[in-house]
């Protein structure tokens, strides 16, 4: 399944949020959206998820949705949006709830993502009794539950401490090897998006490995497996408005040989001249 | 602290018992009372009109409040129509409703359903409206009815103002079953402060406006106990 956006432009009134950004997700790929606060990432993600409708453009879904997919696209948001009348077990369920599952399939799947997550030991805390990390963690298993064909995570890290940040990037970094869901991530964080891109992959991961079986409620990499593909979309221009027309982005691509140290610097130098890299 | 300077008062008669009945002459009025039964009978009398007109304009207020919440049309009716009859003191209506309902239970459950129904409204819409709009684009962006959106997002999110209105509601309907009972009645705490205070029965109208004072106290307790169960997530 890919996901195709042409020619998608935006207004709000008079500001132009996006114009004629084009772009192509494919399967099992993480597209990493960058730009400064205020930029349009956001409005892009809105409307590549249907939560928004392009003054302009079209965002196609081609090929068919993964087998046991239950909602097409599910969100990861910046504030986590949990209930905080619902435990974690209960915040994961709103998103099965209305799907045609039996109560064992249902109760079944909640335990596989919150135990995904590292929160199994967690599942009947309410949302006021978790750190920040956790409950953005329940956001990223409720959103995982339903088996999305695409996870959207609007700067899903942006509201927690560096160190959470880092630790939760390692758990969405083993989630992502293993669900291998396509996925588009958006963030103001130059960091954030290297870490997506290029993080290491050879002794340090022993060690990340060492660390997860420590700390046994959060989830750990398998051994040898491989990162899924991840590209980089940067330049979205934050001088939109006055007349001024951002360039669509474009995309640094992260395969299998080129340098992954190459692809972070050419991602910070087109980070830092705040335009389209090439 | 109070009770002893008071009794103190009443007992020297700086304080005339016609004026202000001692603490021990109200108490005695209420064991009185309630010997005799009479307490029970008025106490009854004005819980059931409580009940039945609270139950009334709450059901009604939330239905509409909670509309007015949720779509816009019946917001654009709503408000103004709120905004010109909450001020109406509702007793002022009594009359009319004797006229339309008779002297008998309607005309006082109706006045104080109607007395309950508008700050109901009010706080039904306002909870409502102020339920985090990041929680109803979450359920949508999981594609859950727009019914299960109502029934666990935004019912369940408005609920600590709701229960907020209940409070004042409550209240609301304390006073105007008294003022109802005053005006039209011959059983109720209402009645009762009335008939003793044309016979110059301060001790029997203290006593009754005591018991206004506990009923109050129960009423607050019960919502008190419902709100931690409703809200035993906060």
């Amino acid at each position: 399944m890919e996901l195709v956006v042409r020619g998608v432009s935006h207004r709000y009134d008079e500001l132009h949020a996006l114009d004629d950004i084009s772009l192509t997700v494919r399967p099992g790929e993480t597209f990493v959206i960058i730009g400064p606060s205020g930029c349009g990432k956001s409005t892009l993600l809105g409307i590549m998820g249907g939560m928004l409708e392009p003054s302009a453009g079209t965002v196609e879904v081609q090929g068919a949705l993964p087998e046991g997919c239950l909602n097409p696209f599910t969100y990861v948001f910046q504030d986590f949006a949990l209930l905080p009348w619902r435990t974690a077990r209960g915040n994961v369920a709103l998103a099965l709830e209305h799907h045609p599952l039996s109560a064992a399939e249902r109760a079944a799947r909640i335990d596989e993502v919150l135990a995904l997550c590292g929160l199994a030991d967690f599942a009947d805390a309410y949302p006021k009794q978790l750190s920040g990390g956790m409950r953005q963690r329940v956001g990223i298993a409720r959103a995982i539950a339903v088996r999305p064909a695409v996870l959207f995570l609007d700067e899903p890290l942006s509201a927690l401490d560096a160190q959470t940040r880092e630790l939760l990037m390692e758990d969405l970094l083993a989630i992502w090897a293993r669900e291998r869901t396509m996925s588009l991530y958006v963030t103001h964080n130059l960091h954030e998006a290297h870490r997506r891109l290029v993080a290491p992959a050879g002794p340090a991961q022993a060690d990340r490995r060492g660390r997860h079986s420590a700390r046994s409620a959060r989830p750990a990499r398998a051994r040898g497996a491989a990162r899924p593909a991840a590209r980089l979309a940067v330049g979205l221009d934050p001088r939109r408005g006055a007349g001024r027309r951002p360039r669509g982005a474009e995309c640094l691509r992260r395969g299998a040989s080129p340098s992954a140290a190459a692809a972070s610097r050419r991602a910070a130098a087109a980070g830092r001249r705040g335009s389209p890299s090439s | 602290m109070i009770l002893a300077l008071w009794q103190a008062a009443s007992s020297t008669n700086v304080l005339p018992a016609l004026f202000m009945p001692s603490p021990v002459a109200v108490l005695a009025a209420l064991h009185d009372l309630l010997v005799s039964g009479k307490l029970v009978v008025h106490l009854a009398a004005s819980l059931k009109r409580i009940l039945a007109g609270w139950v009334l304009g709450t059901a009604a207020g939330l239905a509409i409040g909670v509309s007015m919440g949720i779509f816009s049309v019946a917001r654009a009716i709503g408000v103004p129509i709120t905004a010109s009859l909450f001020p109406i003191p509702k007793i002022a209506l009594l009359p009319l409703f004797i006229l339309w309902f008779g002297i008998g239970e309607p005309s006082k459950i109706a006045t104080i359903a109607l007395g309950v129904l508008f700050p109901t409204i009010i706080s039904a819409y306002s909870a409502v409206d102020g339920v985090p709009r990041n929680l109803i684009r979450m359920a949508q962006s999981f594609d859950l009815p727009p019914a299960d959106i109502v029934r666990k997002i935004i019912l369940p999110g408005a609920m600590p103002g709701i229960l907020a209105g209940f409070r004042i509601s409550s209240s609301i309907a304390l006073i105007l079953v008294v003022a109802a009972e005053m005006i039209g009645a011959q059983t109720g705490i209402g009645a009762f402060v009335l008939a003793a205070g044309n016979l110059m029965q301060t001790d029997q109208l203290v006593a009754g406006v005591v018991m206004l004072s506990v009923l109050g106290l129960a009423i607050s307790f019960a919502l008190t106990r419902l709100e931690r169960w409703l809200l035993r997530w906060r």
